[in-house]
């Protein structure tokens, strides 16, 4: 179904040209749609669940975020799907279904379409499903002979460049930079920007257990992953993705789009402290945030909502509570904050994608998701937490933070249009 | 694909370049298997001390040579390490982590979960070695991995060229890391071709900031027409060899990757149609 939206005015001239997200696609343990993971996310829903899928029994960590396999995307052949592998498949499934809810599906051939996607493993994942079925590409370099990028420029017939782009955590939300910054040079016409991660596997899996970054709630899943809240005990491992359409806002008005929102602003910042423990300086981190919300010239109390990276682990939630509180200020105290993290789990490489989805939401239904499983908010989280329900609440300017292993910092800004 | 030119005075090349950047330093980083225990107790800043143990023990041997090929980048322009603090990294391995894999892989499988090794993912995914590199040097702005695969180096080029002017940066460091050939876990080298871990360090700057005898540009066609001079060298085989041709002899002075809708221009400062 293609989405009119009103005719909107693009950007008055001498200010930057607005980059507008038009097109969502994504596959997640809360629903295979915008709409139904919107629904989901306002509702409240845990999509975590015991691990069935693979023999768990001698993994310190038995739950997850995990997905179905991708179904077939309308207008894909079903034969030449299913000899896709599987983060093919969700990837294809997310480009898609992306293109056709922005309407550009039918006319893709006829402008230069790029693609930016975060993906973290895709080689280590790839070697491991194919390892696990009795294969040896691991051992045979002739068999690696495309990327997941270059699959997807094949499968989509798309004109424009390709880039896999990974920092951990925080892929999705420099996917979305990098995209944003080729329609602004004009390298591409349209681009589709954003990530996907299948990271519940059986080795994955064991490798985070093994850390001792994950929760070992398994016999309650749904209340496993509780940011902020003073019983987390780590992280839960989700999986899926979400890929966006975004074209220049005079593109889209033009042709009458549905605008979801507009990327006004991304800050990007390097801990340069630990592979994978976050700084206890709140200073890098704070100057992501500060440096996105400079380029979408807002000022901290402009913020309307702040979905919070917070992965539900001791440490890096607090963390997070007090770069919140430097870059904010007093006015954090009223400016809801939020986990999603908490519903879906944490989906890794795909995490800044479907938490910049989370955004949308709270943008188009004027409602903040909750962080569920706030039983008891840690102290040391002092913030103007959004416990168990959604909460009605307007929302023009929304932040979404992700902080990546390898101390990534990278903030986004989205704003209403 | 690429194509190589060696430029006499009457340049073909007529089109502007549209988005340029300059390459104000460059590190070049190439060690055979033999090699690299020996570098991974030493690689370090040129007249510094070497990284401690506990950093490089676990990381990949094509994030040593990436790091190697770095502080050779800085030494070699005489940066001052303190002014890099707020640049931004890109790093491409190619295919990262395939050696520790083979062997994990039939270990998980003989021995469970538990053999897991608790490293792999912060120090072999792609993201790890541009961590590795914001950590080794106090780089605070942006980095990431891109690529990762075939064509990795086009896309941690284009990266870098955006990720300059996205986040206005005074400069960003672009490295390209991976086996030549590939490594083929198990296997011993041939001695007519052996696996050799090669790095390319580059340091791009917004053009027209000063230095750099190397310029990277995009370009909305494919214009360069090559017109060899004389006989050349033997033409280098991969991406990297061609990049590091470029840099090192004046015999080669531009090679072209054809883009979707365009191509990436690395050509060298001074070629007549390129001044400036």
């Amino acid at each position: 179904m293609i989405r009119q939206g009103k005719k909107r005015r693009p950007a008055e001239p001498g200010h930057d040209p607005e980059v507008w997200i038009t097109g969502v696609g994504a596959a997640t343990p809360l629903g295979n749609s915008y709409a139904a993971i919107a629904d989901n996310l306002l509702a409240g829903r845990s999509g975590i669940r015991a691990v069935s899928n693979f023999d768990v029994n001698s993994h310190p960590s038995k739950i997850a975020g995990w997905i179905e396999p991708a179904p077939t995307p309308p207008g894909c052949d079903a034969d030449a799907f299913a000899r896709l592998d599987s983060r093919q498949k969700l990837t294809l499934w997310c480009c898609v279904t992306a293109l056709r809810d922005a309407g550009w599906w039918e006319r893709r051939t006829e402008v230069r379409v790029g693609l930016v996607l975060g993906a973290g493993a895709e080689w280590l994942l790839g070697w491991e499903e194919d390892g696990l079925k009795g294969g040896t590409n691991v051992m045979d370099p002739e068999k690696d002979t495309a990327s997941i990028v270059q699959v997807m420029q094949r499968e989509l017939l798309i004109s424009g460049p390709v880039l896999t782009v990974s920092a951990a955590c925080a892929s999705g939300n420099y996917a979305l930079a990098q995209a944003k910054r080729w329609l602004e040079l004009g390298w591409v016409d349209v681009c589709l920007a954003g990530a996907g991660d299948l990271g519940v596997t059986p080795m994955s899996l064991a490798a985070f257990g093994n850390l001792r970054a994950l929760s070992r709630r398994n016999e309650q899943p749904q209340a496993a992953s509780r940011p902020f809240d003073r019983d987390r005990d780590g992280f839960v491992v989700g999986e899926g993705g979400a890929m966006f359409v975004l074209e220049a806002a005079e593109t889209a008005s033009r042709r009458g789009a549905h605008a979801y929102a507009a990327i006004a602003g991304c800050g990007a910042s390097s801990d340069a402290h630990h592979m994978v423990i976050p700084s206890p300086d709140p200073e890098p981190a704070s100057a992501a945030m500060r440096q996105a919300l400079s380029y979408a010239r807002l000022d901290p109390a402009d913020i309307d909502y702040v979905n919070a990276h917070a992965t539900s682990t001791p440490v890096g939630d607090a963390g997070e509570a007090r770069v919140l509180h430097a870059v904010f200020g007093e006015a954090i105290k009223d400016i809801p904050v939020s986990s999603t993290k908490s519903m879906t789990g944490h989906l890794l490489t795909a995490a800044a994608a479907v938490e910049a989805l989370a955004c949308l939401t709270a943008i188009e239904r004027q409602a903040v998701p909750p962080t569920i499983n706030l039983d008891n908010p840690d102290p040391a989280c002092d913030l103007c937490h959004v416990p168990h329900h959604a909460r009605p609440h307007r929302v023009r300017a929304a932040v979404s933070n992700s902080f990546g292993f390898g101390g990534s910092n990278t903030c986004l800004v989205l704003k209403a249009v | 694909m690429h194509v190589l030119s060696t430029f006499g005075k009457s340049s073909t090349v007529t089109a502007a370049p549209k988005d340029t950047c300059a390459v104000v330093a460059y590190g070049v980083a190439e060690y055979d298997r033999a090699a690299l225990p020996g570098l991974r107790k030493q690689v370090g800043p040129a007249g510094g001390p070497p990284l401690t143990p506990s950093f490089v023990r676990h990381q990949d041997d094509q994030t040593i040579v990436g790091l190697a090929a770095i502080f050779a980048a800085i030494s070699a322009a005489g940066l001052d390490p303190k002014v890099l603090h707020s640049w931004g990294v890109v790093a491409t391995p190619r295919f990262l982590g395939r050696p520790l894999m083979a062997t994990a892989l039939p270990k998980f499988i003989a021995e469970g979960a538990w053999s897991v090794s608790p490293h792999t993912i912060p120090y072999l995914s792609l993201h790890s070695i541009a961590g590795a590199i914001s950590q080794a040097l106090h780089i605070h702005g942006p980095n990431f991995g891109a690529g990762g695969g075939p064509d990795g180096e086009i896309e941690a080029l284009l990266a870098g060229m955006a990720m300059l002017s996205a986040y206005s940066l005074p400069g960003v460091w672009v490295v390209l890391i991976g086996w030549e050939p590939e490594l083929v876990p198990n296997a011993t080298d041939d001695e007519s071709s052996p696996f050799i871990c090669r790095a390319i360090a580059l340091a791009l700057k917004p053009s027209g900031t000063g230095g750099g005898d190397l310029q990277l540009s995009i370009e909305p066609a494919a214009h360069a027409t090559p017109r060899p001079r004389a006989a050349a060298p033997t033409l280098p085989s991969s991406r990297m060899q061609v990049l590091a041709a470029i840099l090192h002899d004046r015999h080669y002075a531009a090679a072209h990757w054809p883009l979707p809708g365009g191509g990436l221009l690395a050509w060298r400062r001074g070629t007549e149609g390129r001044e400036g």
